[in-house]
């Protein structure tokens, strides 16, 4: 066995503190002295960056060479015999660590880095403990701020590079450059109007010292201090792994979370920081009903008994005359109850997530095939600004494989024709506003050319809204109202489901002006300042004469509102998203429900109870098993990890 | 049995109260030491670890920079601190940072003295403020005004 390894021409062995080692050819050495077991010191070198060799920090010693040489730079080849240990090497660390903190500030106390900051860590580890540097340090204005997000303290700043090798590689922009030599050399953005960047914020997580820090998060915390919980993003469809770090029961700061399939390590600026929303003081935390035209916080009991009874009188006279309007930004978890509260409770169709007609088709490409694609158009929208991790593996196609790419307004574009001409390999990328016959089209052109369409929702449950069945002709995974799935649910739900298909949101909201519904129940959205007609809109919530608004603050639709239910955030529950590659995401509970808001689950759970339901749902996790149990394995594998 | 035996007898019983009460007057006569608390308090040690105070340099401004090492070594976790920046208005201590909040509580306190050895500017000092009792739980929360020295200006 070791033999046809060792032989293999691809491989390459060699001797590290007198561990031999394979690896494959072209791997760097730095890399496979991990794999030996071996402990190299580093700050520039980062797996996904090319290397530089800036920082000198990962010298070891190589046979036969003359001089320490850097890891990170070194490619490994055949019988290398490598020395991470000697007291040379020992040597040379500690005097490159002493050259760093030559000009590196000792304000480690007050330092957001601090506690989780490599370069501190380091000198623990290998630095000398003391410096025959006695003269005063590098002076700069500090901290400055880049552009809304990021500032940079350029006393500590070590010129890794890794910023500007992560802006200029990954995030394909090279909105930061090094600006001057030697030892005035700083980080500074290129362009003269700041650090330009959807990306901006993965720079301060790259940064090895406390140069690049955020500045939502600055003097927040210290690193010891907060709770990490894993969740997903909940600002776009596609998903990002994040960490969410809360502290007395407020959000501190989100960081990236691994996930080769899905982000890898990165997240774009709005997903790191414009999470602030939920520490916001303008949430409203208690129950409120209509009394006197005014809305008036009650209890919760209060709230619920009002919404209850209009709905089940309203339902008792037509099951027609009530209607929800469901989310794209709750859980999967939330969108099936409340699909099935209307289903059995009301015996009502008149259920719908959508603020206009979109055609509903699965991506063709996963995420991570589209970084390895040979020609990429984007159809109608600028993934950079909408779906900002799209682009970095757009950008990823582009830079390692040479792929063309084009974003373009219109399906006839020359682009799209070149892209196809392309055949296997080729992507196109649209969003949910393409037309469908323009869609049709499209699809034919991309069959004979054997390329890949890939239609992206924009929001981060839109596939677990449709998926759970907040649809107005289709019952969870997709299932006609009409057809032989139907049974299955009603045995399962324990009642008839209606046959018919209801009214889709705009039908509900031109049925509501003309005074034809009696109840509507608004979760999670709002119609009043998202559908695209808002007059109709807002003619229609004034119109219906029972309007529950389920939400985190007061909406403009809230304005109509008879109840106002107080909806907790999603780091305040847990429950699983549906990206827009329909991957089942599980997020967890970072904090404690602010005020007396309650998660949409919990609300949705007590209201069922009121309208009859025969055993309560106690957690996300009870309707995550009955939705495991009645979905397709294909549109929630309950993949819990 | 003569009159001199029933003496003799009586002496015998007489002896054993007066030499206790004789040992009674010697230590009468020796120094007391009840001290009339509250009236007399006793000097304690120079190394003496009660109340937290939080120090302020001769300018006026504070010494704690709001860097929370005293809460990350407190072993029983009784210290918060929420930081915040120094602006050119508003200048608390040297540098960026100040503790905008500064708690701790007296209940949880072991008096161990470990935030006083984290801190690195000298701000947090363990003094011989030993009155502590109170009866309302949440009055032991000693926060960063009942424990910074006055500033200059107000004394």
């Amino acid at each position: 066995m070791a033999e046809t390894i060792t032989q293999a021409p691809e491989t390459v062995n060699l001797t590290i503190d007198g561990k031999k080692v394979t690896v494959p050819k072209g791997t760097l050495l730095i890399t496979a002295a991990f794999q030996a077991g071996a402990d190299v010191p580093y700050f520039c070198h980062h797996p996904r960056l090319k290397p530089a060799g800036a920082c000198r920090m990962c010298l070891v010693r190589i046979e036969k060479m003359a001089k320490l040489q850097t890891a990170c730079t070194v490619p490994v080849s055949e019988g290398m015999v490598v020395d991470t240990l000697s007291p040379e090497v020992k040597q040379a660390q500690q005097g490159i660590l002493e050259f760093l903190l030559i000009n590196h500030p000792l304000d480690c106390p007050i330092c957001d880095r601090g506690g989780e900051c490599p370069l501190q860590n380091m000198t623990f580890q290998y630095g000398p403990g003391v410096t025959r540097f006695i003269d005063e340090k590098r002076h700069f204005p500090k901290p400055v701020p880049l552009n809304d997000y990021v500032s940079i303290d350029r006393e500590r700043c070590i010129q890794c590079s890794r910023c500007t090798r992560f802006q200029a590689e990954i995030a394909g922009d090279g909105a930061l450059a090094i600006e001057s030599r030697g030892n005035s050399a700083v980080i500074a953005p290129f362009s003269l109007d700041g650090f330009q960047s959807h990306f901006s914020g993965n720079t301060v997580e790259l940064c090895p010292v406390g140069a690049l820090l955020s500045r939502p998060y600055r003097f927040q915390s210290r690193p010891w201090e907060f709770h990490s919980t894993d969740s997903v993003c909940s600002m776009c469809g596609v998903g990002c792994n994040i960490a969410v770090q809360t502290r007395t029961n407020q959000l501190m700061r989100v960081n990236s979370r691994l996930n080769e399939d899905v982000n890898e390590e990165w997240t774009c600026d709005t997903g790191k920081f414009e999470q602030y929303w939920v520490n916001s003081e303008e949430r409203i935390t208690t129950p409120m009903i209509r009394r006197a035209s005014v809305l008036k916080p009650c209890s919760w009991d209060e709230a619920l008994t009002a919404v209850a009874e209009a709905f089940s009188s309203a339902a008792k006279s037509s099951s027609n005359t009530v209607a929800g309007i469901g989310s794209t930004r709750t859980s999967n978890e939330e969108a099936y109850l409340f699909q099935r509260i209307f289903r059995t409770a009301l015996g009502s169709n008149n259920i719908d997530h959508r603020m206009h007609d979109f055609p509903i088709r699965p991506m063709e490409t996963s995420l991570a095939a589209i970084g390895e694609a040979k020609a990429i158009v984007a159809i109608g929208f600028d993934p950079k600004q909408y779906l900002p991790v799209v682009w970095l593996r757009i950008y990823k196609a582009i830079s390692n494989g040479n792929a063309t790419y084009a974003h373009v307004s219109s399906v006839d574009d020359p682009a799209v024709e070149a892209a196809l001409a392309v055949g296997e390999g080729a992507i196109l990328l649209t969003d949910d506003h393409i037309a469908s016959a323009d869609l049709d089209k499209l699809t034919k052109r991309a069959k004979s050319a054997g390329a890949k369409i890939n239609v992206l929702l924009p929001d981060n449950n839109s596939w677990g809204a449709i998926l759970m069945g907040v649809l107005p002709d289709r019952l969870p995974s997709l299932q006609p109202v009409g057809n032989g799935a139907r049974p299955k649910f009603e045995a399962l739900w324990g009642g008839p489901v209606p046959d018919k298909p209801g009214l889709a949101t705009w039908d509900i909201l031109k049925a509501g002006a003309a005074g034809d519904i009696r109840a509507l129940y608004v979760l999670g959205s709002n119609p009043v300042a998202s559908f695209p007609d808002r007059d109709l809109a807002a003619s229609a919530l004034e119109k219906i004469p029972f309007v529950v608004v389920q939400d985190l603050f007061l909406s403009e639709s809230a304005q109509y509102a008879n109840v106002f239910l107080p909806a907790s955030s999603f780091i305040e529950k847990a429950g699983t998203f549906t990206n827009i590659e329909g991957r089942v995401q599980p997020f967890g509970a970072a904090i404690r429900p602010v005020g007396d808001s309650k998660p949409d689950w919990q609300i949705l759970s007590e209201l069922y109870a009121r309208l009859g339901a025969s055993a309560p749902f106690f957690g996300p996790a009870d309707i995550a098993r009955e939705i495991a149990h009645s979905a397709d394995k294909n549109t929630f594998a309950g993949d819990r990890r | 049995m003569s009159l001199w035996d029933d003496i003799k007898a009586l002496a015998e019983e007489v002896k054993a109260p007066l030499t206790g009460l004789s040992i009674t007057d010697s230590y009468s006569r020796q120094p007391r030491v009840t001290i009339q608390y509250p009236d007399v308090r006793r000097p304690l040690s120079r190394r003496a670890r009660w109340r937290h105070v939080l120090n302020r340099y001769e300018n006026g401004l504070e010494k704690c920079i709001g860097c929370s090492l005293c809460a990350g070594a407190c072993p029983a976790n009784a210290i918060y601190v929420k930081a915040a920046e120094n602006t050119a208005e508003n200048r608390v201590s040297p540098g960026e940072r100040y503790a905008e909040q500064y708690e701790i509580n007296m209940i949880r306190c072991i008096f161990c003295g470990y935030c006083e050895e984290a801190c690195p500017t000298q701000a947090i000092q363990l003094k011989d403020i030993y009155e502590l009792a109170d009866d309302e739980r949440k009055d032991l929360i000693y926060t960063k005004e009942m424990m910074l020295t006055p500033a200059p200006e107000e004394e």
